[in-house]
C-alpha cells in the first residue's frame, strides 16, 4: 500500500487533516484499536493513518519519547512506540522500547477481516522487537540485541521477572534432586 | 454479260475445237482463243465485278452509275431479265427509297422531343406553362437570365429546323429516288440535334408551400428533436433520482458497517477488573519469552565455542573431523533396484533442505510401460524409444566402451611412450607452476 491512497484514506476516515504534532496528539487520543489494513478492499485503520501522518510531519524525539512514556493512553503508547521502532536506530529501539514489556494492559486490535482482538502491550511490543512485519508494514531491519550487547551500546537485558524465574528454576531444581534422591532410594 | 450471251446464242456450237473461240483482233484477222471458264462462286467477287469492297459504295455505285441508263432499259427488257440479281436490284431501286426514310424516321424521332417541341409551339403559351416558368424563377434566382434567355432561343431554333426537315422529307417523299442523296444529308442534322438533347426535359410542375415535401420533412424533424431533447432531459433526471438514491443506500449501509464495528469494540472489554489474573497472563507471557531470549543465547554460544574449537585444531585432525563427520545428506532416499532399461526419474531438487517422509519413498519402481520385460525383447528393440524420432542407439553407458582403440593415442608405440612420460600434460605425478619455470629459463 503506497503512501498516496493511505493518505487519501486517512482523509476520507479521519476527515481532518492534521498538521502539527499537538492535532495528531488529539486524534491518537481518540485512537480505540490498532491495526494495518483490513477488509476485501485493504482499508487502512486510522493507526496506520495516523503513522503514516507522523513520518510525514517528523515529530521531534523528546514528542515521541513523551509517546511512548505516557501512562494514560496505551495507543498513544502503541503510536509512539510504532514510529520509535520504523525510524529510530536499533539501540533507540531496544532502550526506549524494552520497559514497555512490563506493561501488561489489554488493547483491541483489528484482524484483516475486520474482527477485533484482544491483546496486550507487552505482546505488541514484543512482535514490534522480533518480527519482520507490525501493522502490515514491513519495518527495518532490526540488528541483534546480542550484537550490541557484545559492541557493549547496550547492557544485557534484565527482566522484572528475573528474580522470580531464578526461583522458579532453583525450585526445579530442588525438585529434580528430590526425583533423583527417590529414584537412588 | 447479256451480250456475251446473245453472243452465244448466235454463234452455232462448235464441237472439234474444244473450247477455243474465234476472236477477231485489232486488224480484223480471225482467229482462235481459248476460252477461259470461271466458275462464279457465291460470296466471292466477280472477275467483272469493280474492285471496290465496300458494300453500301458498291450499291451506291450501281445506282449512281445505272441510274440513268436502265431507266430506259428497264422499261424494255422488263419481262426478259432472267439474272436473280438484276432482278434484286431492280426491286430494291423501286423500294429502296420509302423503306430507308421509314426507318430513318423511326430512329431520328424518339417520343421525348415530341413533348418538348409541343412546347416550343410559337405564339400559343399556356398559362400552366407560364406559371411554371414563373415559379422556376422564384425558387432558383440564382439562375441569370442569360441562361434562361439562351435555352429559350436554341429550343426555338430547333422547333424551326424541325419544321424545315419535315418539309424536306415531304419532299424527298414525292420526288423518290433523286432525294436520297439530299435525305442522307438531313440524316446527319438530325442525328447531332438529338445528341444535344440526350436528357429529357421533364415540365415543372408548380406545388404549394403546404404541399411540398421538404418543408413538411423539416418540421417533422424539428418536432422529432424537439420530443429526443425532452426524452434525454428526463433521462437525466431519472439517473439523477437513481444515483441519489444509490449514494442514500451506500450511506445507510456505511453508517450500519460504523454501528456494527463500534458494537463489536465495545463488546471487547479492555479494562479488565481482576488485576491479578492480569498480572499472571503477563507472567507466562514474559517467563516464555525470557526462556526464548536464554535459548536462543545458549545456542549462539554453543555455535561459537565449536567454531572456537575448529579454529584451535591442527591441519591435520582438522581434515580428519571433515573426513568423519562427512557430508549430509537430508531426505536421504533408498536407491532402489532398477530394471533392465527402466526409465530414470530424478526426484527434483526443491525442498530437499528439509526432511520430510515424503521424499524418502522408493520411487524405482517400475510404471506403465516400464512394467514389461524387455529382456525377452528382439536385440534391435532393446533400445531407448523404439520406433520413435528420439530413438537412441545405446542402451545404457556401461554397455558401451567409447575408447577408441585405433586413435593414434591408443597405440603402444616408442613414441607414444616416450611423449607420454615426457611431454603429456596431466598424466605425471610432479606439478610445477608454468610460471617458475619460465622465470628459470
Amino acid at each position: 500500500m503506497n503512501g498516496d491512497s493511505l493518505s487519501d484514506c486517512y482523509i476520507k476516515c479521519v476527515h481532518v487533516v492534521s498538521s502539527t504534532a499537538e492535532l495528531i496528539v488529539d486524534k491518537a487520543m481518540e485512537l480505540k484499536f490498532v491495526c494495518g489494513v483490513f477488509g476485501g478492499n485493504i482499508k487502512p485503520t486510522p493507526f496506520l493513518c495516523l503513522t503514516l501522518k507522523m513520518l510525514q510531519i517528523q515529530p521531534e524525539k523528546d514528542i515521541i519519547v513523551e509517546f511512548i512514556k505516557n501512562e494514560d493512553f496505551k495507543y498513544v503508547r502503541l503510536l509512539g512506540a510504532m514510529y520509535r521502532r520504523l525510524t529510530g536506530t536499533a539501540v533507540d529501539c531496544y532502550k526506549y522500547l524494552e520497559p514497555l514489556y512490563n506493561d501488561y494492559r489489554r488493547v483491541k486490535s483489528q484482524n484483516r477481516n475486520g474482527e477485533f482482538e484482544l491483546m496486550h502491550v507487552d505482546e505488541f511490543i514484543d512482535e514490534l522487537l522480533h518480527s519482520e512485519r507490525m501493522c502490515d508494514i514491513i519495518l527495518p531491519r532490526l540488528q541483534k540485541r546480542h550484537v550490541l550487547e557484545e559492541a557493549e551500546m547496550l547492557d544485557p537485558r534484565i527482566s522484572a521477572l528475573e528474580e522470580d524465574l531464578d526461583e522458579v528454576e532453583s525450585s526445579e531444581e530442588e525438585d529434580e534432586e528430590e526425583e533423583k534422591v527417590m529414584m537412588f532410594k | 454479260m447479256a451480250s456475251r450471251e446473245a453472243l452465244n446464242m448466235k454463234l452455232p456450237p462448235i464441237q472439234s475445237t474444244a473450247g477455243a473461240v474465234p476472236v477477231r483482233n485489232e486488224k480484223g484477222e480471225l482467229s482462235m482463243e481459248k476460252v477461259k471458264v470461271k466458275r462464279y462462286v457465291s460470296g466471292k467477287r466477280p472477275d467483272y465485278a469493280p474492285m471496290e469492297s465496300s458494300d453500301e459504295e458498291d450499291e451506291d455505285f450501281q445506282f449512281v452509275k445505272k441510274g440513268k441508263e436502265l431507266e430506259a432499259e428497264v422499261e424494255l427488257e422488263e419481262e426478259e431479265v432472267s439474272d436473280p440479281r438484276l432482278k434484286r436490284l431492280l426491286n430494291r431501286v423501286s423500294e429502296d427509297v420509302e423503306e430507308r426514310l421509314a426507318r430513318h424516321r423511326q430512329i431520328a424521332e424518339p417520343e421525348v422531343v415530341a413533348e418538348s417541341s409541343e412546347d416550343s409551339d410559337e405564339g400559343t403559351w399556356h398559362p400552366e406553362h407560364e406559371e411554371s416558368s414563373e415559379e422556376e424563377e422564384e425558387e432558383e434566382e440564382e439562375v441569370d437570365d442569360e441562361e434562361i434567355e439562351r435555352r429559350r432561343s436554341m429550343m426555338r431554333l430547333r422547333a424551326t429546323e424541325r419544321k424545315t426537315e419535315d418539309m424536306e422529307v415531304m419532299e424527298v417523299e414525292e420526288e423518290g429516288k433523286s432525294g436520297a442523296e439530299s435525305e442522307s444529308e438531313s440524316e446527319y442534322e438530325e442525328y447531332t440535334d438529338s445528341e444535344d438533347e440526350a436528357e429529357p426535359r421533364l415540365k415543372p410542375v408548380f406545388i404549394r408551400k403546404k404541399d411540398r415535401v421538404t418543408v413538411v420533412e423539416r418540421e417533422a424533424e424539428e418536432l422529432k428533436q424537439r420530443e429526443l431533447e425532452a426524452e434525454a432531459k428526463k433521462q437525466v433526471e431519472e439517473r439523477r433520482r437513481y444515483t441519489l438514491k444509490i449514494v442514500e443506500e451506500e450511506a445507510k449501509k456505511e453508517f450500519e458497517e460504523n454501528r456494527r464495528t463500534l458494537a463489536a469494540l465495545d463488546a471487547l472489554d479492555t479494562d479488565g477488573e481482576n488485576e491479578e489474573e492480569e498480572y499472571e497472563g503477563w507472567k507466562v507471557r514474559e517467563l516464555k519469552r525470557i526462556k526464548r531470549d536464554r535459548e536462543a543465547r545458549e545456542v549462539m554460544e554453543k555455535e561459537k565455542a565449536e567454531i572456537e574449537r575448529f579454529h584451535n585444531l591442527t591441519e591435520e585432525e582438522r581434515r580428519a573431523e571433515l573426513r568423519n563427520s562427512g557430508k549430509q545428506v537430508t531426505n536421504k532416499a533408498s536407491k532402489g533396484k532398477y530394471k533392465f532399461l527402466q526409465k530414470y526419474y530424478h526426484r527434483g531438487a526443491f525442498f530437499m533442505d528439509e526432511e520430510e517422509n515424503v521424499y524418502k519413498r522408493d520411487f524405482s519402481a517400475p510404471t506403465l510401460e516400464d512394467h514389461f520385460n524387455k529382456t525377452i525383447l528382439p536385440k534391435v528393440m532393446q533400445v531407448k524409444n523404439f520406433g520413435r524420432s528420439g530413438r537412441t542407439k545405446y542402451t545404457h553407458l556401461v554397455d558401451q566402451d567409447t575408447t577408441s582403440f585405433d586413435s593414434a593415442w591408443a597405440q603402444e608405440s616408442a613414441q607414444n611412450s616416450k611423449f607420454f612420460k615426457q611431454k603429456a600434460a596431466g598424466v605425471r605425478d610432479v606439478f610445477d607452476r608454468p610460471t617458475v619455470k619460465k622465470r628459470k629459463t
